[in-house]
């Protein structure tokens, strides 16, 4: 029996205790707003035992600081794309045909 | 412009209609354009009016019954609700990649990838941070329904960026 097994064998038999999809998903909504006390609680202690939820909350606070990077720079340069002209004519063209109708 | 709507709905393709779109209504109401702002800003506030309105004629009619297929936690027995072992984060080395440019393509290629259920749900959200009541409209869906979608595409982000960049 692995450490994480064994460590939610203790859990089911406690109330407080609460699962790691459970925990996962506090962890989202708390990104976005107030839980609560004795909710921060309860996911503290299963992060307390649970080596892969801990990994997850630090990797999605990760996760989360790059989207706020492409959320700020749309033109950060790795996708700095450009309307070939093909395309902008394309787009004329259709506009000026809307605009006559 | 066309920077601004790939990097919101990843997709050149969708990128062009939107852009086309933009202009026409632009057009239409361009009575409307006091010169309070300048013409970039305007265009930009009815282009995102446009991806809103993408995603809600998009995803509006299809199914939620991905949910459950896309779970990374086991759904019965004596151990439900715990990681799946093939699904369980592993550690990550990381660095300073968060200035890496080919990480951005990566996880744009990972956002890419999610339903378009839950990528609506959490471009909104997390890009064009609506607040969640105007997103439960916009979309028709439940408020917990939009959080458990949030929640569903963290965790996809989160493996589709471990297999793709953490385990190379
Ligand atoms: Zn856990």
């Amino acid at each position: 029996m692995t450490q994480h097994d064994h460590n939610h064998l203790i859990k089911d038999k406690m109330p407080l205790m609460i699962s790691c999809d459970q925990t996962t998903y506090l962890l989202s909504k708390n990104q976005h707003e107030e839980i609560g006390f004795i909710t921060k609680l309860k996911i503290k202690m299963h992060l307390a035992m649970c080596v892969y939820c801990r990994r997850y909350e630090k990797q999605i606070k990760f996760l989360d600081k790059i989207i706020i990077k492409i959320k700020s720079a749309p033109n950060l340069n790795s996708f700095q794309h450009k309307l070939t002209s093909e395309q902008k004519e394309k787009i004329a063209e259709s506009i000026k045909n809307q605009e006559n109708s | 412009m066309y920077n601004y709507a790939i990097s919101r709905t990843h997709s050149t393709e969708i990128s062009e209609d939107l852009i086309q779109d933009t202009f026409l209504s632009a057009l239409r109401a361009k009575d409307s354009f006091k010169g309070k702002s300048t013409e970039k800003t305007w265009l930009i506030a009815i282009l995102k009016r446009k991806i809103i309105d993408y995603y809600r004629k998009n995803s509006r009619n299809i199914e939620d019954n991905l949910i459950d297929k896309a779970k990374p936690f086991k759904d019965s027995g004596f151990f439900s609700g715990h990681w799946l072992d093939k699904n369980a984060p592993h550690e990550w080395n990381i660095s300073d990649d968060i200035e890496n440019q080919e990480l951005i393509k990566i996880i744009q290629y990972c956002l890419s990838l999610l339903p378009l259920k839950w990528a609506s749900c959490f471009n909104l959200k997390n890009l064009e941070e609506i607040p969640n009541q105007e997103i439960c409209k916009e979309l028709g869906i439940s408020e917990s329904n939009l959080w458990v979608m949030l929640h569903r595409a963290r965790l996809q982000l989160r493996e589709c960026l471990e297999i793709n960049w953490f385990k190379k």
